[in-house]
């Protein structure tokens, strides 16, 4: 039972993503503008977990699936390859490999940098209250 | 009607093949293996690619709800998310700009087709985004499909030895990594990993989306 509430109500807020997009010409797709409303729905408790914990561990779980027939669809395009075969190549691998080391490296420094400062900020209360 | 329903249990054989591949070679990522066993089988026994879109619609439409579904993760992680919320924002503004760089280099170097480079310029961002952008600055939306797509395989078959090069570990900044460079193809591919990492993909694709279509609007003239 838990499963189909929870269903209903990931399928409720996907609808309301979807027309409030298209409405409000928010510039966002309807999927994402209905994540950020769960979320928002979530946080501040008007939506328990629990009602859509279960559907949406089952759903996360699954997701690759969803994604088979999109690929799949899309594969019949592979003739374009020959249009330019290196530079399409070329950017499919190097694109994705760049933006994974730098936006890693980047997230990655940041949160050591804060670390570190929390650790000082540490130390430095730790020394005045010794003191 | 009736193909339709092959389509929809061709792909429900072919992911489960998958998972059943995956558990034997945990190496081999299963959307790759799923991908590549649907379309062998259906090569075989039909070759009919409308009649397999008509009935794929049906399993395809479960990512509206499982992308809705992202927010449980999310929500879960949002306080960690408010303390650091700086640094990924850095990170997928960094991220976005050297896709889009990328891409115009090598265009540049090869001088490929004008309409090719725009549809490509936005193929790092999750698909319904990239469809929208594409269009808004004169490529072709199926083509933006297309590559959009690829780069999600490619960067989910590249991520494990690119984030041991880079020694990128931490949770937050694996799953902003993938997020930024493979959208929700990445994301799915991170949720049997850790939550952290699928709350972190999750942001991430939602921030590269709006960050690449501020990037993107001086090319729509």
């Amino acid at each position: 039972m838990k499963m189909v509430t929870g269903i209903g109500i990931l399928l409720a807020f996907y609808g309301v993503g979807v027309l409030a997009s298209e409405w409000l010409h928010i510039p966002l797709p309807g999927n994402l503008v209905g994540m950020l409303l769960l979320t928002i729905g979530l946080v501040t408790g008007w939506i328990r977990m629990e009602w859509v914990e279960k559907a949406s561990m089952f759903l996360i779980r699954h997701m690759m699936l969803f994604f088979v027939p999109i690929i799949v669809g899309v594969a019949t395009y592979l003739n374009l390859f020959a249009q330019a075969p290196w530079p399409i190549a070329l950017s499919l691998i190097v694109g994705p490999l760049l933006v994974m080391l730098v936006t890693g490296r980047v997230v990655q420094s940041y949160l050591h940098r804060q670390q570190q400062k929390t650790e000082a900020a540490a130390v430095e209360e730790r020394r005045t209250l010794d003191a | 009607m009736l193909s339709q329903w092959l389509a929809i249990l061709v792909t429900l054989a072919g992911y489960r093949g998958a998972l059943l591949v995956n558990a034997r070679f945990p190496r081999l990522q299963p959307i790759i293996v799923a991908v590549v066993l649907v379309w062998l089988i259906w090569w075989a026994a039909s070759d009919d690619w409308e009649a397999f879109s008509d009935g794929g619609k049906w399993i395809s439409f479960w990512l509206g709800p499982a992308t809705v579904a992202l927010a449980v993760p999310l929500a879960k992680q949002i306080r960690e998310f408010a303390h650091i919320w700086r640094g990924v924002l850095l990170g997928v503004c960094a991220g976005c700009a050297v896709a889009i760089a990328s891409v115009y280099a090598i265009h540049w170097c090869f001088g490929t087709d004008d309409l090719l480079l725009r549809s490509m310029l936005s193929k790092s961002v999750t698909t319904p985004i990239a469809l929208e952008l594409a269009a808004s600055i004169g490529g072709v939306p199926a083509l933006a499909a297309f590559f959009t797509a690829l780069t999600g395989m490619v960067g989910v078959m590249i991520a494990r030895p690119v984030l041991k090069w880079g020694r990128i570990t931490d949770d937050w900044a694996i799953g902003i990594a993938v997020g930024t460079s493979a959208h929700a193809i990445g994301t799915a591919s991170l949720n049997r990993i850790s939550p952290v990492q699928t709350a972190a993909s999750s942001v991430a694709m939602i921030v590269a989306g709006v960050v690449t279509s501020l990037y993107l609007i001086p090319f729509s003239y």
